[in-house]
């Protein structure tokens, strides 16, 4: 499998909802994990865009809209994430969304490793 | 296959659904904390009109009552009143600290060897806490309502106090009752439920009692 270089430049990608199993591999090795009580930060360059951007994944929230809202940080089932980019204009990106549109998922293992 | 920090996998690709449910937790996340302080305020301007209107209620028209009911229903009823006011007040600041926030800045240098919290953390955090805050002052007030109505029940409903007596001494005769009417010169009293006329000229001493001594024995 080929992982296509991070394209970056003047003009920002196109808005694209898209998937790619690299997505996932890329933000696995690349983005930093933090945990805090209650919440765990993830954060690095956007797999798609190459932009930096940050995913707060919590335990609950406020009136949830639907029950089992995020995986808290110990269970396994995968964290949807997807590209958060806010200063950057996508073209074709529709009103009110942040992002370049690229989403993937990531497992939290149980524990951060050193 | 591991992050800067390890404890990151590559997951399977999402479905469409998956994704629809992210970006929804993600924009209530966004919002959550906006929502926590106006469901925090309705609360606080709600209750907060209940609470001082019965406040207000259960202390002026409390006060007449407490005096005329006997004396031990009347310490439970200043109990019960005195709970409710320290429940109400820690109630109402709990509701004040859902809607308003603690008024303390958060922190931005990182402790030794510790990661700055991000501020959408912070706010995730002052949320859950608010939340929390919302959810105590809503059973506080509760109480205190529960607790400002058994005072007042109580007021309304305990045993009257007991008349004031008159012990009335004549001779080596002692009367004691309650007084029930008096005129030129003489009181009707009511002794265990029978009435007997008194001449005050006669008697040696009349004295006002809270409540009568134990019977005398019997025969005059
Ligand atoms: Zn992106």
């Amino acid at each position: 499998m080929t992982t296509p270089p991070i394209p970056q430049g003047p003009v920002p990608l196109p808005y694209l909802r898209v998937t790619e199993p690299s997505y996932a591999q890329r933000a696995a090795a690349t983005f930093l994990r933090e945990d805090f009580a209650g919440a765990v930060v993830l954060s690095g360059p956007c797999p798609r865009c190459g932009h930096p951007m940050e995913f707060p994944v919590v335990e609950r929230i406020f009136r949830t809209p639907t029950p089992g809202a995020s995986a808290p940080a110990s269970a396994s089932p995968p964290v949807v994430v997807f590209c958060t980019v806010e200063d950057v204009e996508y073209p074709g990106a529709p009103e009110g969304e942040a992002g370049c549109g690229a989403y993937w998922s990531l497992v939290l293992a149980a524990e951060a490793g050193t | 296959m591991t992050g800067p920090t390890g404890g990151l996998r590559a997951g399977p690709a999402p479905t469409p659904a998956q994704l629809r449910h992210a970006r929804s937790v993600r924009r209530a996340l966004a919002t959550e904390l906006g929502r926590v302080r106006e469901a925090a305020l309705a609360w606080r301007n709600g209750l907060g009109a209940v609470l001082a209107g019965l406040i207000g209620f259960s202390l002026i028209k409390g006060r007449n009552d407490v005096g005329q009911i006997a004396s031990n229903w009347a310490v439970v009823a200043g109990l019960l009143l005195l709970g409710a006011l320290v429940v109400g007040a820690w109630g109402v600041l709990a509701l004040l600290r859902a809607a308003h926030g603690r008024p303390s800045a958060a922190r931005v240098v990182a402790s030794p060897g510790g990661a700055v919290r991000p501020f959408s953390v912070e706010d995730h955090d002052e949320t859950l806490a608010s939340a929390r805050s919302l959810r105590i002052g809503i059973t506080l007030t509760c109480l205190c309502t529960a607790l400002l109505a058994a005072a007042v029940g109580v007021t309304w409903y305990a045993p009257p106090k007991d008349p004031p007596q008159l012990l009335i001494r004549q001779g080596g005769t002692t009367l004691c009752g309650t007084p029930t009417s008096a005129a030129r010169g003489t009181v009707v009293l009511k002794v265990n439920g029978v009435t007997s006329t008194v001449d005050l000229a006669r008697a040696d001493s009349v004295t006002p009692v809270a409540s009568c001594p134990a019977p005398a024995p019997a025969g005059p």
